[in-house]
C-alpha cells in the first residue's frame, strides 16, 4: 500500500474546509445576483446585489458613510468602556466579601434579567437623541452582567489553591495578583466579549429608536426614504454586520491572548453561549 | 523552623465545615433575609427619595404603583401585554425548535455545516434590530412581521450553540454507542442531543433575551400596540407615569421569563447540575 | 474465533508525519479463551483493540471474527473502555444505560428488566443500584456497570481495553475477580488489554506480549495456572511468580 496515500488525504482535508466555506459564500451571492436578475426579488423590498454593491461603495466612498460609522463607534466604546469600568470595579469588591456577596447577587440578577431597552425612554426623555443617551444606554446594559461574571471570577479560585495560599501566609495584594486575578481571567474575558456584542446591539437601538447619530438612525432615515433609497438600507445592514465582525475578531483575538498566557486555565465554560 | 502544612490545612478545612454546617431552620432563613435586603432597602430608599418629586421624569414611586394598578390590571394588560407575549412565544418556540432541528441537520451533513457557517456567522454577529426597516419593508407592520423578525433574530444563538454542543459531544460516548449497536438516529437522540443539552440550553437562554429585545424593539419602530409601543408611547407623549409603569411592568415580565426558564433548566438537566456537584464537591 | 493476521495501523500526526502504531501482529484467540495483551506504554495496545473491535480501520493485514472480516462493530461483541465516567450516559439511569442495547435489539420491556437484574447480580450490584445515576457511584461500582451493560446483550467476545487502570488496588483486586467469574460461568471471550503485568498473568490463558512500537508480537506467554484462581493464594504462589518473571522480563526487554 502506498506510503503517500494517508499523507495526502490529510492535506486535501485540510484545504477542504476553508474552500467549503467560500464555495458557499459564493453560492449564496451568485444566488442573490441571479434572483435579481431575473426580477424574482421584490423591487420594494429587496435590492439587487449590484444596487447594493454599489450603495456599500457610495457609503465608503463618501465622508458620511464613515462619519456614521465612527459615531456608532464612539457610542460603543464610549459606553464599553464605562460600563465595563464600573463592572470590573464593583465585581472585584463584590467579590472579596462573603456578605456583600451575598446581599447583592440577588439584586444584581434581577436587574440583569430586566431588558435594557426599557430604560431607552427615560434615557431619551431625560437626555434626547444624543452620544450621551447612547453611551448611557450602552453602559447600563453592559454593567449589570459583567458585574455578575466579574464576581464570579474572582469566587472561582480552586479551594485547594486558595487554603494553600492562607497557609503558606500569602495575604492582601500579593494573594490578589498571584491567585485572585488568575481565576478570574477567564471569566472575565468572557464577560467582556459578550459584552462587546451587548454593546454594539444597544448602540443600534440608542440610534434606531432613540435618534442617536449613527449607523442606525441611517437605516431608518434610509428605510422612510422611498425605494430609490432601499440599497443603502441593505448596504448599511452589511456595513453594521462588517462592524460586528470586527469587534467580535477583536475581542476573541484579545481573549485568547489572556487565556493563553494563564495557560489555558478555563473553569466550566461553554463554548459560543 | 517548618510550618506544618498539612495540619494547618485540616484545621482549616475542618473550621469551614463547622461554620456552614448546623444551625438548620435558622440558617436558612438567614440566608433567605441576607438575599432579599439590600433589594427591599433599595425599593424602600426609591420611594422615600420620589415621595414628593417633582421631577418630571422621575415621578414619585407611590403614584407609578398607583397608576400600575389602575393601567395594567387588566385592561392594559389585555390590549398590549397579552399580543406582545403571543408574538414572542410564537417566536422564540419556532426559533428553538428550527435551531436545534437544523443545528442536528448541520452536525450530520458536514457540507451543508461548513458551507452554511460565513452565513450563519454574519448573521449571529449581526446586531438584529439593524435588520428591522428591512423586515418592515418586507412584511409591513402586522403581528406576522414581528413573529418573523423575533424568530429570525431568535435563531442564530440556538443553532450555533446547537452545532457546537453536538460536535463537543465526548467521542468516548460516541465510541460506545457504535459498541452497543446504535443505529446513527438513535445515537443523535438517546446520545449526542441530551450531550449537547447543557450548551443547547445556554444557546436557548441568549435567544430568549434576543427575542424579547426584538419584541419591544418592533413594537417600539412599528406598532400601534404591544408594551414596546405602550411605553414609548407614554415617553413620546410625556406622560412620565405611564411610562414607569411600563418600564416596570416590563421589567418585571422580562424577569419572570428568565427565572422561569432557569427553573425549567435545572429541572430538564437535573443530571447535569447533579453531575458538576459531585465533581466539584 | 479472533483470526488476526499482519494487522497494522498508521497514523497520520500533526502536518503529515507518518507514524507507524502497529507494524504487524498475527495471532489467534479462540472460543472461550481469556487472552491478555501487554506491552510498554504507547505500544499500540489500544489500537490494536479499536481495530479488532471495529472501531477504527487497520492499515493493512486482517482481523477475522468467526472467519468473517471485520468491517464495522458487531452486534456480538461488547467493548468495557478505561474512562467509565465518560462511557456511562450521565442523563440515564443505571438501569437504563443498561437496557440501551436491549431497547436498541427491540427486547420487550419485561425482558429488559429481567436481564438488568440478572446482569447486575453478575457483577456483584445490588437491583436497587438500577435507580441511582452513573455519577452518583463510586468508580468500581460504575466500572461494574459498564462491564454490566457490555454483558446486557449477551456478547460472544468481550473487549475490555485497561478497564481497571482508573481505581484504586483494592477496587482493582474486586474487580478482576468479577470478570473472572464472569468468564467462567458464562464462558465469553475476553481480550483485555492492561499495562499491569501481574493482573495479565493473574487473570489470562495466554498473554500476548508487544514490543516497543513499531509493535509486533514478541512472545505469547502460555498460563497454565489452575482455576479458580484467588488473588491470596494463586498471586503468591511460585509458579505465579516464575510466570510474571517471564513476561516482565519480555517487556523491560523490549523498552
Amino acid at each position: 500500500m502506498s506510503v503517500g496515500a494517508p499523507l495526502a488525504a490529510a492535506r486535501a482535508q485540510r484545504l477542504l474546509r476553508p474552500t467549503i466555506k467560500v464555495a458557499g459564500l459564493v453560492a449564496a451571492l451568485v444566488l442573490w445576483l441571479v434572483l435579481g436578475a431575473v426580477g424574482a426579488l421584490p423591487p420594494d423590498a429587496f435590492p439587487t446585489l449590484p444596487a447594493t454593491a454599489r450603495a456599500i461603495g457610495t457609503e465608503l466612498g463618501g465622508v458620511d458613510g464613515w462619519r456614521s460609522i465612527g459615531e456608532t463607534l464612539e457610542g460603543w466604546a464610549l459606553g464599553f468602556v464605562l460600563g465595563a469600568g464600573c463592572a470590573i470595579v464593583v465585581g472585584v469588591l463584590i467579590g472579596l466579601s462573603r456578605f456583600a456577596f451575598r446581599s447583592s447577587i440577588p439584586v444584581i440578577e434581577f436587574m440583569k434579567t430586566i431588558p435594557v431597552i426599557a430604560i431607552l425612554p427615560i434615557a431619551v426623555l431625560i437626555f434626547g437623541g444624543t452620544l450621551k443617551m447612547e453611551y448611557t444606554l450602552v453602559a447600563f446594559g453592559v454593567f449589570w452582567p459583567l458585574t455578575i461574571q466579574v464576581v464570579y471570577g474572582v469566587r472561582s479560585i480552586d479551594p485547594v489553591a486558595r487554603d494553600t495560599a492562607s497557609v503558606l501566609g500569602v495575604r492582601g495584594l500579593r494573594r490578589f495578583g498571584l491567585i485572585v486575578l488568575p481565576s478570574a481571567a477567564p471569566f472575565v474575558a468572557t464577560g467582556l466579549r459578550i459584552a462587546a456584542a451587548v454593546a454594539l446591539i444597544l448602540a443600534v437601538i440608542a440610534e434606531l429608536i432613540g435618534g442617536a447619530a449613527g449607523l442606525g438612525r441611517d437605516i431608518l432615515v434610509a428605510e422612510d426614504s422611498g425605494q430609490s433609497a432601499l440599497p443603502i438600507v441593505y448596504a448599511l445592514i452589511v456595513i453594521t454586520g462588517a462592524v460586528g465582525i470586527l469587534i467580535t475578531l477583536v475581542m476573541t483575538q484579545a481573549e485568547r491572548r489572556v487565556l493563553r498566557w494563564h495557560e489555558r486555565f478555563r473553569p466550566v465554560e461553554r463554548g459560543i453561549a | 523552623m517548618a510550618i506544618d502544612v498539612r495540619a494547618r490545612l485540616t484545621a482549616r478545612r475542618r473550621a469551614a465545615r463547622r461554620r456552614s454546617s448546623g444551625g438548620g431552620a435558622l440558617r436558612l432563613l438567614g440566608r433567605g433575609l441576607n438575599g432579599v435586603w439590600l433589594f427591599a432597602l433599595l425599593v424602600a430608599l426609591w420611594w422615600v427619595l420620589s415621595a414628593h418629586s417633582r421631577s418630571p421624569y422621575f415621578p414619585p414611586l407611590h403614584t407609578i404603583l398607583n397608576e400600575l394598578a389602575k393601567v395594567w390590571f387588566f385592561r392594559a394588560a389585555r390590549v398590549d401585554l397579552v399580543p406582545s407575549m403571543i408574538h414572542l412565544a410564537i417566536g422564540y418556540v419556532a426559533a428553538g425548535a428550527i435551531g436545534i432541528a437544523l443545528g442536528a441537520l448541520f452536525w450530520r451533513v458536514r457540507v451543508a455545516r461548513e458551507s452554511l457557517s460565513p452565513l450563519v456567522y454574519f448573521l449571529y454577529v449581526l446586531p438584529a434590530p439593524v435588520l428591522l426597516p428591512a423586515f418592515i419593508l418586507l412584511f409591513g407592520i402586522g403581528a406576522f412581521m414581528k413573529v418573523a423578525i423575533i424568530g429570525f433574530s431568535a435563531l442564530w444563538p440556538t443553532l450555533l450553540n446547537a452545532i457546537d454542543g453536538m460536535r463537543g459531544v465526548d467521542p468516548v460516548k460516541l465510541d460506545t454507542a457504535r459498541t452497543l449497536g446504535l443505529s446513527p438516529r438513535r445515537t443523535l437522540w438517546s446520545v449526542v442531543l441530551p450531550g449537547a443539552a447543557p450548551q443547547i440550553a445556554a444557546g436557548l437562554r441568549n435567544s430568549l433575551q434576543v427575542a424579547i429585545l426584538l419584541m419591544v424593539v418592533s413594537e417600539m419602530v412599528a406598532s400601534t400596540a404591544g408594551i414596546g409601543y405602550f411605553i414609548l408611547n407614554a415617553q413620546q407623549t410625556f406622560e412620565s407615569v405611564d411610562m414607569w409603569t411600563g418600564i416596570i411592568v416590563l421589567g418585571v415580565v422580562g424577569s419572570i421569563l428568565n427565572l422561569m426558564f432557569v427553573l425549567i433548566e435545572r429541572v430538564a438537566l437535573r443530571w447535569y447540575y447533579g453531575e458538576r456537584a459531585l465533581q466539584q464537591a | 474465533m479472533l483470526a488476526v493476521r499482519g494487522l497494522g495501523k498508521d497514523y497520520v500526526v500533526g502536518r503529515g508525519e507518518r507514524r507507524t502504531a502497529v507494524q504487524e501482529v498475527s495471532f489467534d484467540v479462540g472460543r472461550g479463551e481469556f487472552v491478555c495483551v501487554v506491552g510498554p506504554s504507547g505500544a499500540g495496545k489500544t489500537t490494536i483493540l479499536r481495530c479488532l473491535t471495529g472501531l477504527t480501520p487497520p492499515s493493512r493485514g486482517e482481523a477475522l471474527l468467526d472467519g468473517v472480516p471485520i468491517a464495522r462493530v458487531s452486534d456480538h461483541v461488547g467493548v468495557v473502555f478505561q474512562d467509565y465516567s465518560r462511557s456511562l450516559f450521565p442523563w440515564m439511569s443505571v438501569a437504563s444505560n443498561i437496557s440501551l442495547p436491549l431497547r436498541v435489539r427491540r427486547i420487550p420491556r419485561e425482558e429488559q428488566r429481567r436481564v438488568v437484574a440478572a446482569v447486575l447480580e453478575q457483577v456483584g450490584l445490588g437491583a436497587e443500584v438500577g435507580e441511582r445515576y452513573p455519577w452518583q457511584l463510586s468508580g468500581g461500582m460504575q466500572q461494574r456497570v459498564a462491564i454490566a451493560r457490555a454483558l446486557a446483550f449477551q456478547p460472544e467476545l468481550l473487549f475490555m481495553d485497561e478497564p481497571y487502570a482508573s481505581v484504586d488496588a483494592q477496587t482493582r483486586a474486586e474487580l478482576e475477580d468479577v470478570i473472572q467469574e464472569i468468564h467462567g460461568r458464562l464462558g465469553v471471550t475476553v481480550f483485555f488489554v492492561t499495562h499491569d503485568i501481574d493482573e495479565a498473568v493473574y487473570l489470562a490463558d495466554r498473554v500476548i506480549v508487544l514490543s516497543r512500537p513499531p509493535a509486533v508480537v514478541r512472545e505469547i506467554v502460555e498460563i497454565p495456572l489452575a482455576r479458580p484462581r484467588t488473588q491470596l493464594e494463586t498471586k503468591s504462589s511460585a509458579e505465579f511468580g516464575e510466570l510474571r518473571r517471564r513476561v516482565f522480563e519480555l517487556v523491560a526487554g523490549a523498552r
